[in-house]
């Protein structure tokens, strides 16, 4: 009994000294007074970046909030700042709002919970919105080969990973040149492409949006099921807009009752034939008409509801984006998840295959960098690595 | 931009100051508001939900969800999708209709300048009632496909 008593009484001795000392040293006094605990899922609503949130675990219910200095910490509840800036326990605090009064700014760093072997190092020097990663990656001549718990820590870029694969190509000079040329092309015919356009998106735009589908001879299957699929639902496709890379595809997709638009000198080098598989070359080439259609009806001023035919309605989507109600209805830009939680798609794994983008200087501008940055569809084969490769850049939030 | 990029584009001066404009304008930050509809809501599912979450494809089958849509993405090809699509009960194109031009379901001859009349397709190739077939037992189905072959080595029966 005295052993237990005399243990409590070192452990509140502990906590009284923990309480007089402060949690950092002045070495890092200039950017770390302190720190917090604060529940995840209040914060991740408060503070929503739009990425695809994981399920909340025992073991990430928590999120650490850091302060920068003794103005930034919270003030309200009566004790916490010394808490929070002391060498004792870090505290929990419930309230998001409470926690984060005297944060004028937050920063984000979303960390991948599970990594076992991972540390995060802040470093006081001028402002980065990137984070920078270091790898136990070999370099020298043994560039490529997988992690290495014995090699040096070295600058490694964002997709590296740990078997080797830097999950990033840049555009060969090639590549680039190959791409040019169908740029020129593109840029050349834009303003007799969007005289084409003007009166087709006019007719179908809903609510100032058009639902803008892409779709070679070899998908038509799709296509048409897509049509025959909604139809059996009695769903209006009065919206659609199909861009068809052959003649025969416009025919089908009128045939189906649909509006359709086909671009001979932009298309003409479309191969007909479906795709065998993810990434191959006819992939590659539908890619860029994918680039191309979502542009081009940006530029027009209208909003766009893009997707893959490889979709089927249940009800039309146009509801959930034009519902001025939800809570998600003030974003410029919407994807659907793709699931895959592969590195090169961080953080917001967006699947282009489906996506809604308000109208405005930023979507536009957006869809004109992914235009200009199309070489780089080329290098991967995917347009998906490319556009989520500059989302991070445009949304920076 | 180096010399050789320079090259490509000194032809042609709209390409070479959108590009400088983009250039210019890349390293500042817009503040684009995304949304990312997860894969753990229901109103979005595709290929994510098709292959992992089983008891969410047995709701949809039921009729206790009700998405906006349903995207067969994470599937390698054409071929494959389709029969995804027509175990699930979302395949409503008629068997003649299939890999055809519309001047060869229609009955026209090919070549000829004769216009394919809007929305002539829509009889001939939608089917009202949904073209069901199993391919793969151990895929999300409408109705049982347990005589099916497994698609996945080792995977048991999705019913």
């Amino acid at each position: 009994m005295a052993d237990r008593i005399n243990h409590q009484a070192d452990k509140i001795d502990g906590l009284k000294k923990g309480l007089e000392g402060s949690r950092f040293p002045d070495g890092t006094a200039s950017f770390a007074a302190g720190l917090v605990t604060v529940p995840r899922d209040d914060f991740a609503k408060r503070f929503d970046v739009g990425v695809p949130l994981d399920p909340t675990k025992p073991s990430n219910d928590r999120v650490v909030l850091l302060y920068s200095s003794d103005a930034a910490l919270p003030k309200t509840v009566p004790g916490m700042a010394e808490e929070i800036a002391s060498s004792g326990p870090i505290p929990l605090m419930d309230d998001i709002e409470a926690a984060t009064e005297n944060c004028d700014i937050v920063n984000l760093i979303l960390a991948q919970p599970g990594d076992k072997r991972q540390c995060f190092a802040m470093m006081g020097q001028f402002r980065s919105y990137h984070m920078q990663k270091f790898m136990r990656l070999p370099g020298g001549d043994r560039e490529g080969e997988k992690l290495d718990p014995k090699a040096p820590l070295r600058l490694v870029n964002r997709g590296a990973q740990t078997s080797g694969r830097t999950s990033a190509k840049a555009p060969t000079k090639e590549q680039t040149a190959e791409y040019w040329k169908s740029l020129s092309t593109y840029l050349q015919t834009l303003d007799s492409v969007l005289e084409e356009l003007k009166p087709l998106a006019a007719k179908v735009a809903k609510d100032n949006t058009v639902i803008v589908l892409v779709c070679n001879y070899g998908q038509s299957e799709l296509l048409m099921n897509f049509v025959c699929n909604a139809r059996s639902r009695n769903i209006d496709l009065s919206a659609v807009l199909v861009f068809c890379t052959d003649m025969e595809t416009k025919e089908l997709a009128e045939g189906l009752g649909l509006v359709a638009f086909y671009d001979k000198e932009n298309y003409k080098d479309i191969p007909k034939e479906a795709a065998g598989r993810y990434a191959d070359r006819t992939f590659a080439a539908m890619m860029m008409a994918k680039v191309y259609c979502v542009q081009q009806i940006a530029l027009l001023g209208y909003d766009v509801l893009f997707q893959d035919v490889d979709i089927a309605w249940y009800r039309n989507p146009l509801d959930f984006f034009h519902d001025k109600s939800s809570p998600v209805y003030q974003h410029d830009i919407y994807f659907q998840d793709d699931g895959s939680r592969g590195l090169f798609y961080a953080p917001y794994s967006a699947n282009t295959g489906m996506y809604y983008v308000r109208n405005n200087d930023k979507t536009r501008y957006f869809f004109n960098s992914l235009l200009l940055g199309g070489d780089l569809i080329i290098a991967t084969k995917s347009h998906q690595i490319a556009l989520v490769s500059l989302l991070s850049e445009f949304a920076s939030m | 931009m180096d010399a050789e990029n320079a090259l490509l584009t000194r032809h042609d001066p709209l390409l070479r100051s959108f590009i400088h404009s983009f250039s210019l304008l890349f390293a500042i930050r817009y503040g684009l508001k995304v949304k990312v509809l997860s894969r753990d809501e229901n109103d979005f599912p595709g290929g994510h939900a098709y292959h992992n979450r089983h008891d969410f494809m047995h709701d949809l089958i039921a009729g206790k969800e009700q998405p906006y849509l349903f995207h067969m993405s994470w599937t390698a090809n054409k071929d494959n999708k389709e029969k995804f699509f027509r175990q699930m009960g979302l395949w409503y194109l008629q068997e003649s209709c299939h890999g055809s031009t519309a001047s060869k379901i229609l009955g026209k001859e090919e070549g000829t300048e004769e216009a394919i009349e809007h929305g002539s397709l829509i009889a001939p190739c939608c089917s009202v009632e949904p073209i069901f077939e199993c391919f793969y037992s151990d895929k999300p189905s409408m109705k049982p496909c347990k005589d099916s072959p497994a698609l996945d080595k080792g995977k048991k029966s999705f019913w």
